[in-house]
């Protein structure tokens, strides 16, 4: 499977928070409409698990973390693993300009949720149209 | 059952997907505590209290079982497993090939939730079963290879070429793993038991040997019922690795046709020449 | 292993491989991670995965098709595979 080229976008696994759903959201959003042929992900666990695929493909492809919430579990292990984060997003970055606004649950975003997620989404897209325009990471 | 529901990240799956959604239902169903594998992961602290006040339920989305491999190297009591592909089969449901759940998804994994935390059997009392005094073996014969060595009972046992054994007193059977299986597997981490009172052919599966390394179909040398499921498995799986022969037996079986079986099995002696060829060409 | 043999058969006379379904089959390469002894092989183009040494498969494991999320391999029937195997012992049997 030839996935060099791609960006990895790599939320945290954030299960049972609605921040972890946004970031999880907004990476689905941004590997199946915004940037399909340009980015792709990766599961965290997997990762964390040590799985060889998994760490060859963070450490040979340019990476984007999307994190939930500061303890930033997706930025922390893709440096664990040895991968290079080329930039950090946290979804509180965004959430913070909706003062006060309530996302959803943690099983569902409501409209404040998806707009947040698609907010997130349009700038993890710039990132990776930028990331993969220099094929090679230096 | 209120537990805690350690599930696996299943970020790039449908099943992954659907493990999280198993876990939502679980929590909301049932007041279960969910844990993040990769916070569990990096601060284990985090959910020392959880894990100490709540029996575990662990969900995998797919065959990786990331979620297991943590559990059990934190050396955590597993009480309760789902492997969702398998989950999944045996509701004779199919699921979406979709990352995100759609309503039908949903349903299934409130069905599977509810599956997950549902309270213990009333368990009924099993038929009297008279007891049976499986001896211990005497002599073993001992296949080197290399720096290993992989004893084989020399009396009173039968073996498939599955590396799987069979031990027969009168009508009753125990079967189980080979040394050579358990050394293959390396740590065994769990026995995926089959039901109790199901009737099988010789060479159906009975049960499953799951070790971080790979997962083993357990092939019935013989035909029968299932009698009795090794109880001791459950909190120690090692058992089958520190005596395959003995304490770590898996199923007890009611015979069927052990003169028919036995034409099909292996003496020690033919045992051991095959054992002595696979570690040859595994180490080939 | 030409020479290979299960239960004094050779593995080439056995019909036992898994078959995938293409029509389920969303190759997420499951089975393929799963299986230790390279049955199934993936390559390049519309179909990413073949079953590729069913000479490897070990005779009655069906692990990987409990992997498979889509339900997509199926292998062939054990009371059927284990007749065949005795049929093939009996002529081989009378043989020598």
């Amino acid at each position: 499977m030839k996935q060099t080229e791609q960006v990895l976008v790599i939320p945290c696994s954030g299960i049972g928070k609605v921040h972890g759903l946004i970031s999880r959201e907004a990476t689905y959003l941004v590997t199946d409409e915004l940037a399909p042929d340009q980015a792709g992900t990766l599961c965290l666990a997997l990762l964390v698990k040590g799985d060889e695929e998994a760490l060859e493909r963070v450490r040979t492809q340019p990476c984007i973390t999307i994190d939930g919430c500061p303890k930033a579990c997706a930025q922390k292990n893709v440096a664990l693993a040895g991968g290079q984060t080329d930039c950090a997003f946290q979804v509180l970055q965004v959430l913070k300009q909706h003062r006060g606004a309530q996302p959803g649950s943690a099983s569902g975003l409501n409209e404040v949720g998806w707009a947040v997620a698609r907010e997130l989404a349009e700038l993890v897209r710039d990132k990776v149209t930028e990331l993969s325009g220099c094929e090679v990471k230096s | 059952m209120k537990c805690a529901v350690l599930v696996c990240s299943g970020l790039d799956k449908p099943l992954g997907s659907l493990a999280r959604e198993v876990a939502l239902c679980a929590a909301g169903q049932a007041e279960c505590e969910i844990v993040c594998p990769v916070l569990l992961s990096n601060s284990p602290g985090r959910y020392e209290a959880v894990l100490k006040d709540l029996p575990l339920a662990v969900v995998d989305g797919c065959g990786t079982r990331c979620a297991t491999k943590l559990a059990t190297q934190l050396e955590l009591k597993i009480t309760r497993r789902m492997l969702l592909p398998e989950a999944v089969k045996e509701l004779g449901e199919t699921f979406e090939d979709s990352l995100r759940p759609g309503p039908k998804a949903q349903e299934l994994a409130l069905k599977l939730a509810l599956q997950l935390v549902a309270d213990d059997e009333e368990q009924e009392p099993a038929p009297e079963l008279e007891a049976v005094l499986f001896p211990e073996p005497v002599d073993l014969l001992k296949v080197t290879h290399g720096k290993f060595v992989f004893p084989i009972p020399a009396e009173g046992y039968f073996f498939n070429e599955n590396d799987c054994w069979v031990q027969v007193v009168g009508s009753r059977a125990r079967i189980g793993i080979s040394d050579y299986m358990q050394q293959s597997l390396t740590d065994i981490t769990f026995f995926e038991a089959p039901d109790v009172g199901r009737a099988i052919a010789q060479f159906d599966d009975a049960g499953a040997v799951e070790s971080a390394k790979a997962v083993f179909d357990v092939i019935s040398p013989v035909s029968g019922k299932i009698v009795a499921v090794n109880p001791v498995l459950d909190d120690t799986p090692e058992l089958i690795n520190e005596q395959p022969y003995t304490g770590g037996w898996l199923v007890e079986l009611e015979l069927a046709d052990f003169d028919a079986d036995r034409e099909l099995l292996l003496t020690a002696e033919e045992y051991a020449v095959k054992v002595k060829q696979k570690a040859a060409e595994a180490s080939a | 292993m030409s020479d290979a043999t299960f239960m004094g058969v050779s593995r080439e006379k056995i019909g036992w491989a898994p078959t995938i379904d293409y029509s389920k089959c969303n190759f997420c390469m499951e089975c393929d991670d799963f299986c230790p002894h390279k049955v199934f092989e993936r390559q390049d183009g519309e179909v990413k995965l073949v079953v590729a040494n069913a000479k490897n498969c070990v005779v009655f494991c069906r692990a990987c098709s409990k992997t498979c999320g889509p339900d997509a391999i199926t292998f062939p029937s054990k009371p059927e595979t284990i007749a065949a195997i005795k049929k093939i012992r009996e002529e081989e049997g009378e043989a020598q």
